[in-house]
């Protein structure tokens, strides 16, 4: 999956920097084909990944018309990768409103991508 | 890689053993030839630059290294690295730990101590002069001293009771003497550790964060970047830009213990802290998931902590770093990051809780293009400003490079200046001891 970033990477706040790298670094042999987007929110930071046709789009902020928002700390939100997706959303530590598909789709690929070795 | 001008010697010596630097010293001394004590040679300051050329002693070959485990030092010649000296202690007194500084494994563990620099543990400990339990020194005039207990015992246990002269090679930059070997403090390594990230969104609320941490007496580092080394971490080149949201800087807290319980503990007593700073302040990240995602993070978390990567931006590499009161800390972070947005710098800046609050570092660091001679001009105009900034707010420069040296004792009370030029005198009559340095002939 191919990763662009709006506006130039060095203008991403930290967080939408993490997931930058984090998807540049682990997200290569990933392929999403469904459109969609998504918002984090981690404290005061937020970000948005807009999933479209096979490219990641990373943008500052939280986008009008994201599919779901999650909101958590960014330890919680990296701690997906040593605990099952779910489990943090069961604990009340991650929270999220929009459309719950979208985010059973998300975690599958950060669940993938937290894991993935390259 | 620094901005400081070069300058060659007219010959290095390379000594491996203690009665080779007695007879350099003192062939230098009868021809009066400047003498400089050299180690890896990666003081951004310049402090081994051969300013008048001379003889630069290059000590890297001196690496013994013995340690007394029951009163918990070790004596280590001036070529010890802090790579080699983690090693050493890894493999043969796991029991025992020094402290790491922010620098690269290839530093010398001896010069960073005679220079008082600050290091993992300076938050627990001080400068690193502090863990200094004794010198062997060469004077000048080839007279070899053993200061610290060692004078009288057969042990190097302490400093004191003798009056302490130490002093006149701590921080004198090798203007004094040759220091050919330092008993050094070692703490009991605790089985358990922990590091966690702090994001704070203002100068203001990292400093209350490293105070009320510093004041609960139960972590062993609490430091921090701006979010510019955040920035720089994950993105390797290209200008950063501060983004609205983003955290102004990053804490780094350590915590150790002799059980899992002790360590959740600590770590429980962490998070209590900050129930009453949210907005300013997030929730605290395990470090070691950090590390689990981006195995490159371990960089802030192994010891010797290196930093390369500030170097991928043209190569050069300066600071400057300084020991004032809290107080004034907020004050000059922002002042300093005022300065180096000025001259077109990310505000870097680094900063630590010392000896348990007592004193605190404000130190900003600035990557550069190394062969452009302009911005090196631009970097040169910067840390003049950044030294008035400090000194304005009462910090004091470590480590100062001989630009820096007449615009501090232009502040400094006379008689200490006196008394300074005084010893100098006494102790180097003929001013070959790393001549230049400490602004002192």
């Amino acid at each position: 999956m191919e990763v662009i970033s709006n506006p130039e990477p060095g203008k991403l706040n930290i967080l939408a920097l993490i997931l930058r790298e984090l998807f540049l670094k682990k997200g290569k042999s990933i392929n999403v084909k469904r459109n969609f987007s998504v918002g984090i929110k981690a404290g005061k930071m937020a970000s948005t990944l807009i999933f479209k046709e096979g490219l990641l789009e990373i943008k500052n902020g939280i986008s009008d018309k994201t599919n779901c928002l999650i909101e958590g700390s960014l330890g919680t939100f990296l701690s997906l990768t040593s605990k099952s997706p779910f489990f943090p959303f069961f604990k009340g530590e991650l929270k999220i409103r929009g459309n719950p598909l979208t985010l059973l789709h998300f975690l599958k690929i950060i669940n993938s991508v937290l894991r993935s070795e390259k | 890689m620094t901005e400081n001008e070069p300058s060659l010697p007219d010959i290095v010596v390379l000594p491996e053993k203690f009665e080779e630097v007695v007879e350099i010293v003192k062939i230098a001394n009868e021809f009066k030839i400047p003498l400089v004590p050299f180690v890896t040679g990666n003081n951004v300051g310049g402090l081994t630059i051969p300013e008048r050329g001379g003889i630069v002693m290059d000590m890297k070959r001196m690496k013994k290294i013995e340690v007394d485990e029951e009163d918990m030092y070790m004596v280590v010649e001036p070529g010890v690295t802090f790579g080699e000296l983690k090693a050493y202690l890894d493999k043969n007194h796991p029991s025992l730990i020094y402290s790491y500084p922010l620098a690269p494994p290839y530093t010398s563990v001896l010069a960073n101590a005679l220079l008082d620099g600050l290091n993992n543990l300076s938050t627990r400990y001080g400068a690193m002069s502090e863990w200094i339990q004794g010198l062997e020194v060469v004077l000048p005039d080839g007279t070899v001293a053993r200061i610290g207990g060692k004078a009288v015992s057969e042990s190097w246990f302490s400093r004191a009771p003798l009056p302490d002269l130490c002093g006149l090679f701590i921080s004198w930059q090798g203007t004094t003497g040759v220091v050919t070997k330092g008993a050094l403090m070692l703490i009991p390594a605790l089985p358990f550790r922990k590091r966690f990230l702090i994001l704070t969104y203002t100068y203001s609320s990292a400093y209350n964060l490293i105070m009320k941490y510093s004041r609960m007496r139960t972590f062993d580092e609490i430091a921090g970047f701006s979010w510019v080394a955040g920035k720089m971490f994950f993105l390797r080149d290209g200008r950063i830009e501060k983004s609205n949201d983003d955290p102004e800087f990053m804490l780094f807290v350590e915590m150790s213990g002799n059980s899992e319980e002790e360590i959740k503990v600590k770590e429980r007593l962490l998070k209590e802290v900050i129930k009453d700073m949210k907005g300013e302040v997030e929730e605290p990240l395990d470090v070691e998931l950090m590390v689990k995602t981006f195995p490159e993070y371990s960089k802030f978390s192994e010891f010797p902590t290196t930093l390369d990567f500030l170097l991928d931006r043209g190569g050069g590499l300066t600071w400057i770093g300084s020991y004032g009161p809290g107080k004034r800390w907020v004050e000059g972070a922002e002042g300093g990051a005022k300065i180096l947005k000025k001259y077109g710098f990310p505000p870097l800046l680094v900063a630590r809780s010392m000896k348990e609050g007592h004193y605190q570092v404000l130190r900003f660091i600035i990557p550069f293009k190394r062969y452009d001679e302009e911005e090196k001009k631009r970097v040169r105009e910067c840390l003049k400003s950044l030294a008035e900034c400090l000194l304005d707010k009462g910090y004091v420069p470590y480590k100062m490079p001989s630009w820096l040296a007449p615009i501090v004792w232009e502040r400094t009370d006379k008689g200490y200046l006196e008394l300074m030029k005084k010893i100098k005198m006494a102790i180097d009559p003929y001013g070959i001891m790393n001549p230049g340095k400490l602004g002192l002939g």
